[in-house]
């Protein structure tokens, strides 16, 4: 097949291998001057390098230098492909006036010039950078020819750009893949745990049989199927499906892979979702929970977990007053990071299988919560610890000191109304000395309880003075009253 | 009988955060343990670098180098200690040398133990010295007097008074001088008296506290310093 330009005609093959490799003058060469050309290069060298342009093909990285002739080589149909060049000053003086032309011929255009694309100096060692680009959205099957003229102070150059458009299976992709914005295709996101898949077509709407590669390059996520492993041969109008299946693993969320279908690339993207984490069970060893306990706290999931998830397990307190003994025993702390391993149900706390914490001394309610982590639901779990009397821990007697019974008590009143006791003093014999003896130390435990934050515990000192001999007295019981009841020390005995 | 008034109108009342002793924790400090059983807040550190505690009517520490009470120091052979109080002194067990400490001075005393020391208490005058033999634990006084023996001993020992504590195998053994005991499920690393109420029990990261007054036994997890 032959370009459609017309001019210049296309340059066979032979003709191609005795291009020049390096800069030459706008002149095109004969054939019967070739005997001359090598004294003539010499004779004319330090001429040339006044003001001598030479046109080199770049990569990107690499110059290299543009005989007579630049082949874009095979070019898929439909495809689309650029070539820069760059016009260097390889003289010693500057070079005006310098114009890049527009190609001559069919499908070839001038796609960008690093300058004007009107007239340009070059300094001397300097370049102009320019792009060709030959499109093949309109061609036909065949060879492509088209002429550029880099015209200036010096010399013209003049090139033939040759191109061949080559048959190029049809690629279709179905919903619900879709196109992306790079050309390539785009999975629907898939949850681990599943399968994505996109289905192509790759359809030969040639006259001509074509044989076909396809190949999967990339994040093994992606999988293509055997049947694609060895080139596939499609008669003209036959078509081949295939299937890439997609499969997300945990710890990554977004995956990247090529499809190339016969030297054609298509990159694909998809995105992997984590699952929330099943809701888990909060299990307590107790339901029921008082002030003054430590408990223990276990979690698990109804379902082994898709994906190791890490969080936080928290634990906050509201009340009548901010206690800051409630908390869990490891580090002192309110939140304390938990995982799961992946097909596990246990939740690790902390490192541990459970974790164990203290209720305080004060009442309210004490709600345990998940963060750090998507949760398929709620597992806050609040336990309420219910206002009590007060709770002695010890109470002892003493009239050791003359002139003073003393009494102290040891204990929390998680209502923080303590205050109102009474006193029953009995002889040795244990007849009760006259009434119990009623006091109010209400404001003596505000006091002490507006300026504490770890809870209700108290060290209560009693002292009453005496006359006479205090030996007669033998025993007293305390009753201490707050907003929830009454509690009693019992009977104890002045030591 | 003598005639008595109790002046109640005038009764006075003094209340005051309660503490339970002082915990060593992880990290070497002396720490006061303030609340009541199963619910209790650590102090900031007292003292640190500490090998070796021991609190009664007041704490005790050691450092690698010294003994300390209070904002009183004084140099002791390097390596952690025992300790025992006595009515007006606390018996120091350190380097294989037995020492009284009173009033802040250390007097060296001559002893006669074999074994490995592993705990020390006071008894009606008497240093007696829980030993870890070849043929068993026991319980001797100096001069290898051997007062009683602990068999099922397989770990840490502290003497306490009237009763011994100790390991055996992944439970802690509270046995009464009138051999009645008790058990609790914690394997036992050490042992610190943190009060006359409560002894620590070391386990692995964690640490526990267990109120040994007779009748008033409870096991409770200390809480991890910050």
């Amino acid at each position: 097949m032959f370009g459609r330009s017309g001019e210049p005609a296309v340059v066979p093959a032979s003709q191609e291998k005795q291009d020049k490799p390096t800069w030459r003058t706008a002149h095109r060469e004969d054939s019967h001057c070739r005997p001359f050309r090598s004294s003539l290069f010499l004779l004319l060298l330090p001429a040339a390098l006044h003001a001598q342009l030479a046109l080199f093909s770049f990569d990107g990285s690499t110059d290299t230098p543009v005989g007579q002739t630049y082949n874009f080589g095979n070019v898929a149909a439909g495809d689309v492909k650029d070539v820069r060049f760059h016009l260097k000053n390889i003289g010693t003086t500057a070079v005006t006036n310098a114009v890049i032309g527009t190609p001559q011929g069919t499908g070839f255009s001038l796609f960008a010039v690093n300058g004007s694309r009107g007239q340009n100096t070059i300094a001397p060692g300097a370049e102009l950078e320019f792009t060709i680009r030959f499109t093949t959205s309109l061609a036909t099957l065949g060879t492509y020819s088209a002429s550029l003229q880099l015209t200036s102070s010096a010399p013209t150059i003049t090139v033939i750009l040759l191109a061949s458009v080559t048959g190029a299976p049809v690629i279709t992709v179905f919903p619900a893949c879709t196109a992306g914005s790079n050309g390539g295709v785009v999975f629907p996101s898939v949850a681990i745990g599943s399968v994505g898949l996109c289905n192509f077509s790759v359809q030969n709407q040639t006259s001509q049989p074509m044989t076909v590669t396809i190949s999967v390059a990339g994040d093994p996520a992606f999988q293509a199927p055997p049947s694609i492993s060895a080139p596939i041969t499609l008669r003209p109008n036959d078509a081949f499906t295939f299937a890439i299946q997609f499969t997300p693993v945990c710890g990554t969320l977004n995956y990247g892979a090529t499809l190339t279908v016969s030297g054609r690339s298509f990159p694909l993207a998809a995105t992997g979702l984590t699952p929330p984490l099943p809701k888990p069970s909060l299990v307590f060893d107790s339901t029921k929970i008082s002030s003054g306990e430590q408990h223990t706290i276990t979690m698990s999931l109804p379902t082994p977990a898709v994906c190791g998830a890490n969080g936080n397990l928290n634990l906050a307190f509201a009340g009548a007053a901010d206690d800051r003994s409630i908390f869990f025993l490891a580090g002192s702390t309110r939140t304390l990071p938990f995982a799961v391993k992946a097909g596990d149900t246990q939740i690790s706390i902390n490192g541990a299988s459970s974790a164990t914490f203290q209720t305080g001394t004060t009442a309210g309610t004490i709600t345990f919560s998940l963060s750090g982590t998507q949760i398929n639901g709620d597992a806050t779990t609040t336990l309420t610890v219910v206002p009590a009397p007060i709770a002695i821990e010890t109470a002892a007697a003493s009239n050791q000191r003359l002139g003073e019974l003393d009494v102290q008590i040891v204990g929390f009143d998680n209502t923080y109304s303590a205050g109102a006791m009474s006193f029953t003093f009995f002889d040795t014999s244990g007849k009760a000395i006259g009434q119990p003896i009623a006091a109010d130390f209400t404001s003596d435990f505000k006091t002490f309880y507006s300026g504490v934050t770890t809870g209700s515990t108290f060290l209560m000192r009693v002292s009453f003075p005496v006359q006479g001999d205090p030996t007669q007295v033998a025993k007293v019981q305390i009753t201490l009253t707050n907003s929830a009841g009454q509690a009693q020390t019992g009977s104890l005995t002045f030591q | 009988m003598r005639w008595l008034f109790i002046v109640g109108i005038c009764a006075w009342a003094q209340v005051e955060q309660p503490r339970i002793g002082m915990m060593l924790d992880a990290s070497g400090s002396a720490r006061p343990v303030f609340g009541v059983s199963a619910s209790v807040t650590l102090g900031d550190p007292v003292i640190a670098d500490v090998v070796s505690l021991a609190c009664a009517r007041f704490c005790i520490a050691k450092t690698q180098d010294a003994i300390v009470t209070g904002s009183h120091s004084v140099a002791a052979p390097r390596g952690p200690a025992i300790f025992a109080f006595s009515e007006d002194a606390v018996y120091v067990y350190a380097s294989g040398q037995l020492w009284r400490w009173r009033g802040g001075d250390l007097e060296a005393l001559t002893l006669n133990i074999t074994g490995e020391v592993l705990s020390m208490r006071v008894d009606g005058g008497s240093v007696e010295f829980a030993v870890r033999r070849d043929d068993g634990t026991w319980i001797v006084r100096d001069g290898n007097v051997a007062v009683e023996s602990i068999p099922d001993a397989t770990g840490p020992v502290f003497l306490l008074p009237h009763a011994i504590l100790f390991a055996a195998g992944d439970e802690i053994v509270l046995r009464r001088a009138d051999s009645t005991e008790m058990r609790f499920p914690v394997h036992a690393d050490s042992f610190v008296r943190i009060s006359t109420e409560y002894v620590q029990i070391r386990s692995g990261r964690s640490s526990y506290a267990l109120r040994v007054a007779s009748g008033r036994e409870k096991l409770f997890l200390l809480p991890e310093a910050p």
